[in-house]
């Protein structure tokens, strides 16, 4: 399965889910000028670049479905809800953590940006609610916008214990992770094949499938920072320094004497005194063997997704894209 | 966190990581460390792709290059 084959697929499915987004969001009423605020954060109905995010996750439900018996196009409202939720969760992170990086673009208050993703949830809500009510009335359908509520409410969840949590340790990553991404990435696939099948042991597979991918996308999210911190052009924001997978690892597993020098370090650099300490830090990190934990847990997730879904249907090309889109993420 | 655990004993005890890629029932016996078999087997697994021919175990540059597909 080539790239270019994602790439052509990931061009059609977005051309349909512009037609469901910007359809519902005309019939809502709002203004045009809120309208045209809740496309212009979309990535794939704008050809402003507002989210450096990858869109080839859109294609999740959709591919879930097909490989599971069903019709192409026909988990449109799914992947259009799951896609506005996924790109209002992003705008709030930014709007909860920094504006930078958005606003180097187009300056967006806060405010302004929790406005609008606000709009979003509502919006995808409203496909959902039009989803639900479509004829014939469906057992699956209502399954499906229900899980949306349950399983997104359990994301809201991890990130409010993201937020309160002073203590983190490696434990409470990997519950975190879990309950944000892992659970956001497995509510695609799991929706997707739902609405095409009931047998609850391929529908499982599929949820596993996108559990393991989201934990994925977040470990390599924090190897993104820390390629920016050893390219020296990087800073993390404050509070990430103790908790990149990386440096939690290495709190974990080195000797209390070394790990309080590490903690020194953490706290001077979350204060902003980077004067000689990034080195250390980093120093510390290697010589503890991140490298190989890195390694090993980006095999153990990416394996496990993979494993899930290998005999399930086998030869299926909507299978075969969905494996390459995770072997996209790594080249190993 | 015992994967976490052994990780360091493979990063920092070089004996201990030989044994590891010709024993490692043994050597997770010898050091009264348990892992489940799934664990393990993604350990061989990152052991042998993350292991140089000098003995070096790989470097968070070297993993972070591997992960050319993502942004």
């Amino acid at each position: 399965m080539e790239i270019s084959d994602l790439e052509e697929r990931i061009e059609q499915t977005q051309a349909r889910l512009r037609i469901t987004i910007e359809s519902t969001l005309a019939k809502s009423e709002v203004s045009a000028e809120y309208q045209t605020m809740i496309l212009k954060t979309l990535p794939l109905v704008s050809t402003e670049k507002y989210s450096d995010k990858n869109e080839r996750w859109l294609l999740l439900p959709e591919l879930c479905h097909i490989a599971c018996g069903g019709e192409e196009a026909v988990a449109d409202p799914i992947s259009a809800a799951w896609y506005l939720f996924y790109v209002a969760a992003f705008l709030m992170d930014h709007a909860e953590d920094s504006l930078e990086g958005i606003d180097q673009i187009t300056p967006i208050s806060a405010g302004k940006m929790i406005n609008i993703a606000s709009g979003q949830f509502f919006l995808a809500n409203l496909i959902l609610a039009d989803f639900l009510q479509a004829e014939p009335i469906s057992a699956a359908r209502a399954n499906i916008v229900k899980a949306f509520q349950t399983q997104l409410l359990r994301m809201c969840d991890g990130q409010n214990l993201d937020l309160i949590t002073s203590n983190y340790t490696l434990r409470k990553y990997y519950e975190i992770i879990h309950q944000k991404s892992g659970t956001f990435f497995s509510l695609a696939c799991w929706s997707g094949a739902r609405l095409a099948t009931q047998q609850d042991e391929i529908i499982n597979a599929y949820a596993e499938f996108g559990k393991h991918l989201g934990v994925l996308i977040q470990v390599l999210d924090d190897l993104e920072d820390w390629r920016e911190l050893q390219s020296g052009n990087g800073k993390l924001e404050s509070t990430k320094y103790q908790r990149i997978l990386p440096a939690l690892y290495t709190a974990e597993v080195i000797p209390s004497e070394k790990r309080r020098r590490f903690q020194q370090i953490i706290e001077e650099l979350s204060t902003g005194n980077e004067e000689g300490l990034l080195e250390e830090y980093m120093d510390i990190i290697e010589k503890a063997g991140a490298g190989l934990y890195m390694l090993t847990i980006m095999m153990r997730e990416y394996d496990s997704a993979r494993l899930a879904i290998t005999d399930i249907h086998p030869d299926n090309q909507a299978d075969k894209m969905l494996l390459s889109m995770i072997g996209s993420l790594l080249d190993y | 966190m015992t994967l976490a655990q052994v990780v360091y004993q493979l990063s920092t005890d070089s004996e201990f990581a030989a044994r590891m890629q010709t024993d490692p029932e043994a050597a997770l016996a010898e050091r009264d460390l348990q892992l489940s078999k799934e664990e393990q087997a993604f350990l061989i697994h990152g052991l042998r792709r993350g292991t140089r021919s000098s003995g070096r175990t790989i470097s968070m540059q070297e993993v972070a290059s591997l992960a050319t597909g993502w942004r």
